[in-house]
């Protein structure tokens, strides 16, 4: 199994620093997430360990060995990574995207093995849009999108899977299909997957591992049942919050405070029905 | 029956489409014929037969002096000058991924104008003009290696390439209107035929020295298929996928600017082609590069070929530059088929 491992990382545009001399080792074979307020670094992150960005300082380590000296189609062997957002071009079909995934495993005269056509179908067959092969992308639903996308990376056929906020945009139903399918790639395949979400609460339900990034730096990481507080949330997000038990998983929820029109109650318990 | 023919030994593993396929062969008999009928119409009339039995070698050799003196020569130039053009054209537009990106746009038309006038209105009589090709391809050549290097920060991006491209373009055109300007009458018309581009006189020399340039350049537009097709799902995913994006951009810049630089060199500012034969193209066998290549090519070279029949021959005894029909025939068909696919 390959371990990705971050060291003294420091990250940034330009002049300015986005993260600070961050150590970080990823769990072979776990959903890890990345959390933490609009800005804060963590897709900067997700991308330099996918050597998108170079590290301003320190380096990224696959399998023991630094990123900066390995060749960018080795490391394309081993990792895959969905940035965030991304755009097929007009016309281009499901299969034709897709098929790009084999690229790393393609040469100028090997451009289509039985093993490319493979994993493929593989990717197709996991992703469950096999029907949609033949379809445009831009004719795809949100949802069914980001699944041809993600059967991309797939057919990538790597150990370790990188996904920028790959359920933004998307209606819940469409989120669900997108976080099961990915906790089935690690439950079923044993594939590492980290992926950066904004929604606290499916992190905690689908992650083995929340990293939450606050200042430049990992603010705290670990298990969501231990890392997931009030605290950390008005910390990390700034936002006041009550954590409970998701009544159906049993992981950590969040629940912010705010403005908001409260459910009426009947008029015995009026006093009682404003909490805080 | 499968769509694909799929090839795969020890050595290598390909999928072909079919369809492309097809369409190639149709488009080579156009071209064929048209070159035919272009070969016999004229001052003087040629019966496409006589052309033919001449072609295979079984002519009576009372035209030979027309069809391979006059009219042979200039058509197979027109034939290359088209379809380096079509082929520059394509890798640009699905490099920059933008639809209207042309050969113009990274310098090689203004370059080589800039150095062409330069060259006609200061060394006329000087020097001989037969170097004149010459002097424009450095020209392009110059140009676009200083809009790249402007281009470059920290790698180069498609829209930083086109912006500086146009600016450029811009600042080129004002130059090579001012030497024009300043020039006496007969260089400033001798100027203007060449930015309108024109094949008129062609010998086999040209031929011969254009000829190894295409042969080159051609083959190695294939070999940015990968590149093309992986970098189309942006810079992104192209990296993520393995991809040493700007060594690819570089080299594909090179055989673009190699082809269309040797075009403009031989047959000047022939404007359009490029820009067209790659969506006339897409038209016929959609987005797959690797088909593109070929029938981009053959487009883009019939355009030029019936252009320069037609301006031979439409408004006798006048030759008109093949640059003025391409543009004016060429245009309004361009605008129609827009019309037609409102999707784009």
């Amino acid at each position: 199994m390959t371990f990705l491992q971050a060291h003294d990382l420091t990250l940034g545009y330009q002049d300015a620093v986005v993260i600070d001399d961050l150590d970080l080792t990823l769990p072979t074979g776990e959903i890890t997430v990345f959390v933490g307020a609009n800005g804060c670094g963590k897709s900067t992150l997700l991308r330099s360990l996918a050597r998108l960005l170079k590290p301003k300082a320190g380096e990224v380590m696959l399998e023991n060995q630094s990123m900066n000296e390995m060749a960018t189609k080795d490391i394309a062997k081993q990792l895959a990574i969905l940035p965030q957002g991304p755009v097929a071009p007009e016309g281009l079909t499901v299969w034709q995207l897709v098929k790009q995934g084999r690229y790393p495993h393609q040469s100028l005269l090997q451009q289509w093995s039985k093993q490319d056509e493979a994993f493929v179908k593989q990717a197709l067959k996991a992703t469950q849009t096999e029907q949609l092969a033949d379809r445009t992308v831009h004719s795809l639903s949100g949802g069914q999108r980001q699944r041809v996308w993600i059967a991309m990376t797939l057919a990538q056929n790597t150990d370790i899977l990188l996904l920028d906020e790959p359920t933004t945009y998307l209606d819940m139903a469409h989120q669900i299909e997108i976080l099961d399918l990915c906790f089935d790639l690690n439950e079923t395949e044993g594939r590492t997957v980290v992926m950066v979400l904004h929604d606290l609460n499916m992190a905690a339900r689908y992650a083995h591992k929340i990293v939450a990034v606050k200042d430049k730096t990992i603010y705290t990481e670990g298990r969501p049942e231990d890392v997931i507080t009030s605290d950390m949330v008005k910390y990390v997000f700034g936002m006041e919050s009550k954590i409970i038990d998701d009544p159906l998983f049993g992981s950590p929820m969040c629940v912010p405070y705010g403005k908001g029109r409260k459910k009426k109650k009947p008029a015995a318990e009026k006093e009682i029905a404003y909490v805080n | 029956m499968s769509k694909y023919i799929t090839i795969r030994n020890r050595f290598a593993s390909f999928r072909v489409e079919k369809k492309p396929l097809a369409v190639i062969a149709v488009l080579c008999i156009i071209l064929f014929l048209s070159m035919v009928l272009g070969l016999s119409i004229g001052s003087t009339w040629v019966s496409p037969f006589a052309v033919l039995q001449h072609l295979f070698g079984a002519g009576s050799g009372a035209d030979a002096f027309i069809i391979d003196v006059l009219r042979l020569p200039r058509m197979v130039l027109a034939l290359l000058v088209g379809a380096s053009l079509g082929i520059a054209g394509l890798i640009l537009q699905e490099m920059v991924r933008n639809p209207l990106a042309s050969p113009d746009i990274i310098g090689i038309t203004s370059g080589a104008s800039v150095a062409a006038v330069a060259f006609i209105a200061l060394f006329t009589g000087i020097i001989s003009i037969s170097v004149l090709p010459l002097v424009a391809m450095m020209g392009a050549g110059l140009v676009s290696l200083l809009i790249y290097l402007l281009a470059w920060k920290k790698g180069v991006t498609p829209i930083r390439l086109v912006l500086i491209g146009i600016g450029m373009a811009a600042a080129m055109d004002a130059l090579t209107t001012m030497m024009i300007v300043f020039s006496p009458i007969r260089t400033a018309s001798q100027a203007y035929t060449w930015l309108t581009g024109s094949v008129y006189g062609t010998t086999w020399e040209d031929v011969a020295a254009m000829a190894p340039w295409v042969l080159l350049l051609m083959p190695l537009a294939f070999l940015c298929m990968r590149a093309i097709h992986v970098q189309q799902l942006g810079d992104g995913i192209a990296v993520g996928l393995g991809a040493k994006i700007q060594w690819q951009r570089f080299l594909m810049i090179l055989i673009s600017v190699g082809l269309a630089g040797v075009a403009v060199a031989f047959a000047g500012g022939v404007g359009f082609v490029g820009l067209m034969a790659p969506h006339i193209g897409r038209f016929f066998v959609g987005r797959s590069f690797a088909a593109l290549v070929p029938v981009s090519a053959l487009i883009g070279g019939w355009m030029v070929v019936v252009a320069d029949v037609i301006a031979r021959t439409a408004f006798l005894p006048l030759d008109l530059p093949v640059g003025v029909l391409i543009s004016g025939i060429g245009a309004p068909f361009f605008l129609y088929l827009l019309y037609r696919n409102r999707h784009l």
